[in-house]
């Protein structure tokens, strides 16, 4: 079993190297849904800036 | 076909289509992933050389592999953006920047991991390894260079000009292993040839790229619904979907 771990004395460059993937694959779904969430928040208080400002002050 | 083309590149119909894309492309994408390493790390028999080391190509290639295909990918956005004017185009081409620059910044950082126990050494200034340097170089350049200017189509026009210069070194990449002398092993799967790799090393290593390429379908997608829902922020479709969204961005 022990053996099996170590994978034949490699276990902390394989480990790594899938960790970092592992990172980097994370990291995108949370930069993408963050990105995505903030990107919809600042047009919504676009929108409701717009909306609240009198008409014609509008550049 | 143009009639699809075409209908593709309505930025409403794009950002509903990419709404429902992600979610089906990134399900199976984990799944396949989660298999894949399993495969890899535990079903797969060591190699006859390099023993279990040889496990790293299960991450590494795919995140090489993906590397060089979005930047083709970006290129091409970038190409059709600035041919025939299609805005849906440069938002493909700048959502692809940061997802490639993650990926070929792992198969770097995968590749100096397997280098370590297998040369000796974790860098070289291989053929390979430098022109995959000089493709996270781009990458930077590409996304610095749209950050520069603040007109948002001459950010696309520029970035796009850089995008399709650049896509020249990905066959320099690719062929660096046979054109050059090189410390890097040469290619393991070929369209040409049959593959150098026995079938129960091989099966982890297709759903691996399989994965890999659904998952970064996946985030393109994710991410350009924000690049269009930004870019089409006047028209009353990008409005509508705005006050219907919920806060949380499941809309």
């Amino acid at each position: 079993m022990d053996q099996s771990l170590a994978m034949g004395g490699y276990a902390g460059y394989i480990l790594t190297a899938y960790g970092v993937t592992a990172l980097v694959v994370v990291g995108n779904i949370i930069a993408a849904r963050r990105r995505f969430r903030r990107t919809q928040l600042r047009l919504r208080d676009q929108l409701g800036r717009r909306a609240g400002r009198p008409v014609g002050r509008e550049a | 076909m143009w009639t699809w083309f075409f209908r593709l590149a309505s930025p409403p119909h794009f950002y509903a289509l990419a709404g429902k894309l992600s979610s089906w492309l990134l399900i199976p994408a984990l799944a396949l992933l989660a298999i894949g390493a399993w495969g890899g790390l535990v079903l797969a028999p060591p190699d006859y050389q390099q023993g279990d080391a040889f496990r790293i190509i299960y991450v590494h290639v795919p995140s090489a592999y993906l590397s060089m295909m979005i930047y083709v990918t970006m290129a091409l956005a970038g190409a059709i953006g600035l041919i025939w004017r299609i805005k849906i185009a440069h938002a493909v081409a700048a959502s692809c920047a940061p997802i490639g620059a993650s990926f070929t910044f792992a198969a770097l950082v995968t590749g100096a991991v397997w280098g370590k126990p297998m040369w000796g050494t974790y860098w070289e200034w291989d053929p390979r390894l430098t022109s995959e340097l000089i493709l996270l170089f781009l990458y930077f350049g590409y996304m610095g260079l749209r950050g520069a200017f603040e007109d948002l189509n001459q950010a696309d026009r520029a970035s796009a000009i850089l995008a399709v210069a650049g896509v020249a070194n990905v066959p320099i990449i690719h062929f660096s292993v046979v054109w050059w002398a090189s410390l890097h092993q040469g290619p393991t799967l070929s369209k040409l040839e049959a593959p150098s790799i026995s079938g129960d090393m091989l099966w982890p290593l297709l759903t691996m790229i399989l994965a890999f390429t659904l998952f970064f379908l996946g985030i393109l997608a994710m991410r350009v619904r924000g690049e269009v829902l930004a870019r089409e922020f006047q028209a009353r479709w990008a409005q509508d979907v705005l006050r219907s969204a919920t806060p949380e961005g499941a809309n």
